[in-house]
């Protein structure tokens, strides 16, 4: 088992006649993914990867079953791509585009919540299942290069990160239950607290790995989780930026934000806040394997060969 | 993120018919002169810097006639303020305050809130460092948005009387419109006025909004060699297409080609903890080999540089050769020795194979096996570009 998706997950692609989506979707195809149909509004009929192009998601949801959807969708019609999805029933959307407004992100992250679905994002690469699946281009064309099976839960903020801890993880042994890449933007559907969740749940992970970063509160919110509710499963938190501290910042504009941050939206304090909740700092990315042998947690790693 | 000054910012709130102070810009002492002669005599002079805070720095005057608007602006024109030259100032029609309130609107993480108070000026965070209930935080549901209900009872609960909460609430509901539409990360009203006749008057008012775009440069300044660096990098991210790039530079002398984010983030913490020090930080989106080049140029102009490191992430989606090459062609462009000049390559991913026969016609570049630890690389530049150093030393 993993979290948010398996290999039974039924796939849709909004934007799949570009051609990001296509090169990651055949990726996703040949490393198992069910993807069964996508959409371009004006290019329904068509065919792209032997795939079925519907008009709209709805279009498509009449002919297929559809669990989740990925979207492709350039920056300014991103957001309403993804209202779509979640308007026509979609319970799991992943949007991979880069520089959507927050605002518009905040009405897709209200409409989610009001629908009971679920959204990654955006700016996320996607989720991998080794061994099973992946969503989004994330471990590329030979995602078994980076990402072992195996039973540590992977949440980042970086997509980048997300492929080095798999790297880290797999030269030590250990393998990769769900590998999750939420996005790196200040709003997302998603926040680090709601995987964190979902891999203490879920029987197959044994430990869970945190990237973290300066610019939002998800860290915060992760520590008060952990503080409020224990920690359940070792948790390894690498939050980078450290730098940052280093250098002079500019001048604060207005006094709204200084009201409502809880605390300092750094690095350090990310770390302090999170290892005074029980989480194990990670200081080099190096560090993950030896850590995971000090947390009791052996090195289970079943790196399946697949077809 | 864009901070407007105040003339821009409290145009966008007239435009949208909300009660605004007349006030002009002005370049010279002579039109802030002729502005202050148009609002009638009185008038209040102030540097149109995006910053905050400015009337604890003096930026703000109360002048009676033009001549004393003329001299504010003498004072302030050219001056520094909080770290940003001021250009212009704003000439405002002077208001005669009954009551000053607080108000703003923020969108950091989700959902977007709003901060409202009866005791607004200069010391709202003294006011909330004493009494936060003094300040009132509610959060938006951005499918409802903010109707004026919500503000009538929001202002209520910020103990606002009764006979001035439909007025004021009309103009906070109006605001948070124009805070959704254009894409506004903060917009802080302080002090939202109430005049002897009761009328709303926004007389403070500041903003933010969501900019993809890098900030403009303002040409008339005098820019040192780093800042021209860094704009030449500013340059080519914006007008060439492919991705963007972004370039600071630092004290250091590890030139650095790190990108994606998070990766960047990470090597630049463990490269200061191993001892080296980066000469720069970068961060890429760009498989544009133009771009690249540029940006290798521009990290190598710096005559701190002693080394150079170039080391991503495991590439999943991009042609790290569209990166490599490139990068490789500025070195030997500038006439670099790579057997004097540290280089060091830690790249995977699609295109591996390209990157790295191009790597090998030069010699001294040092590429690591694929699937080298990260640390790997952070300790390789920092010895090498330790005893590049010592070797330069010597040869002084």
């Amino acid at each position: 088992m993993a979290i948010m998706i398996d290999k039974s997950t039924r796939v849709l692609v909004q934007g799949l006649t570009g051609r990001q989506a296509q090169v990651d979707s055949a990726n996703c195809l040949s490393y198992g993914a069910q993807i069964v149909a996508g959409v371009t509004p004006g290019k329904g009929g068509q065919e792209v990867l032997g795939l079925p192009i519907y008009n709209s998601v709805r279009g498509a949801t009449l002919r297929h079953d559809i669990d989740a959807s990925v979207i492709y969708v350039p920056a300014a019609g991103a957001a309403s791509a993804a209202l779509e999805a979640l308007h026509a029933g979609v319970r799991l959307v992943l949007i991979t585009s880069e520089g959507i407004s927050r605002h518009e992100m905040a009405r897709v992250v209200a409409t989610a919540a009001s629908r009971g679905a679920s959204v990654v994002g955006p700016n996320t690469n996607g989720i991998i299942v080794p061994g099973q699946t992946k969503l989004g281009g994330i471990g590329g064309k030979d995602p078994a290069d980076i990402y072992a099976a195996g039973r540590i839960g992977i949440c980042s903020r970086s997509g980048g990160m997300s492929a080095e801890i798999g790297l880290s993880l797999k030269s030590g042994g250990y393998g990769v239950s769900t590998g999750i890449a939420m996005g790196g933007d200040r709003v997302t559907g998603g926040r680090m607290v709601d995987y964190v969740r979902l891999f203490e749940e879920d029987p197959q992970t044994d430990a869970i790995v945190i990237y973290g970063e300066p610019g939002s509160e998800n860290e915060m919110d992760l520590a008060r989780h952990l503080h409020e509710n224990g920690v359940r499963k070792p948790i390894l938190a690498l939050i980078a930026g450290l730098f940052q501290e280093n250098y002079p910042t500019g001048m604060s504009f207005g006094h709204a934000a200084a009201m409502i941050s809880s605390a300092e939206d750094s690095a350090s304090a990310k770390r302090r806040l999170l290892a005074q909740a029980g989480a194990i700092i990670v200081d080099s990315i190096s560090d993950l394997p030896h850590l995971l042998q000090q947390a009791g947690i052996s090195p289970t790693q079943n790196v399946e060969e697949l077809t | 993120m864009r901070y407007l000054t105040e003339d821009i910012g409290k145009q966008i709130l007239r435009k949208t018919g909300l009660p605004v102070p007349n006030g002009f810009r002005a370049e010279t002492p002579q039109a802030a002169a002729d502005a202050a002669e148009q609002l009638g005599g009185q008038a209040v002079v102030k540097a149109l810097v995006p910053t905050g805070r400015r009337g604890k720095a003096n930026a703000v005057r109360l002048t009676d006639t033009p001549a004393e608007a003329r001299k504010a602006a003498e004072d302030l024109l050219d001056a520094t303020i909080n770290g940003h030259l001021c250009k212009a100032v704003y000439v405002e029609e002077r208001v005669d305050i009954a009551s000053e309130l607080y108000l703003s609107f923020i969108l950091e993480d989700y959902p977007p809130r709003i901060l409202a108070s009866t005791e607004g000026g200069v010391e709202i965070e003294t006011v909330h460092q004493n009494r936060p209930e003094a300040i009132i935080t509610a959060t938006i549901d951005p499918l409802k948005g903010l109707p004026v209900w919500d503000a009538i009872n929001i202002w209520e609960r910020a103990g606002l009387p009764s006979a001035q909460l439909p007025a004021v609430a009309k103009v906070t509901a109006a605001l948070q419109t124009v805070f959704e539409r254009n894409k506004g990360i903060m917009l802080e009203l302080n002090p939202l006025v109430i005049d002897s006749n009761g009328r709303v008057s926004l007389v403070g008012a500041m903003m933010a909004i969501e900019d993809d775009t890098m900030a403009e440069v303002n040409e008339d300044t005098p820019r040192t060699d780093r800042e021209m660096r860094e704009d030449r990098v500013r340059k080519v991210s914006r007008e060439l297409p492919g991705g963007m790039v972004r370039y600071t530079e630092l004290d250091g002398n590890i030139g650095m080609f790190v990108g994606g984010g998070g990766a960047g983030l990470h090597q630049h913490d463990l490269i200061l903890a191993a001892g080296g020090r980066p000469a720069n930080h970068t961060d890429a989106s760009t498989q544009n080999p133009d771009k690249v080049r540029e940006l290798i140029d521009v990290i190598l102009d710096n005559p701190q540089v002693k080394s150079l490191f170039i080391s991503w992430h495991y590439q999943q989606m991009a042609q790290i050769d569209k990166r490599v090459i490139p990068a490789l062609e500025a070195l030997t462009a500038r006439g670099i020795d790579a057997r004097e000049f540290p280089v060091v390559i830690r790249m995977f991913g699609q295109g591996e194979e390209a990157a790295r026969s191009a790597a090998a016609a030069i010699p001294g570049v040092h590429y690591l096996p694929h699937g080298a630890p990260m640390t790997d690389g952070i300790d390789l530049i920092v010895r090498l570009t330790a005893k590049a150093r010592s070797q330069t030393q010597m040869e002084v």
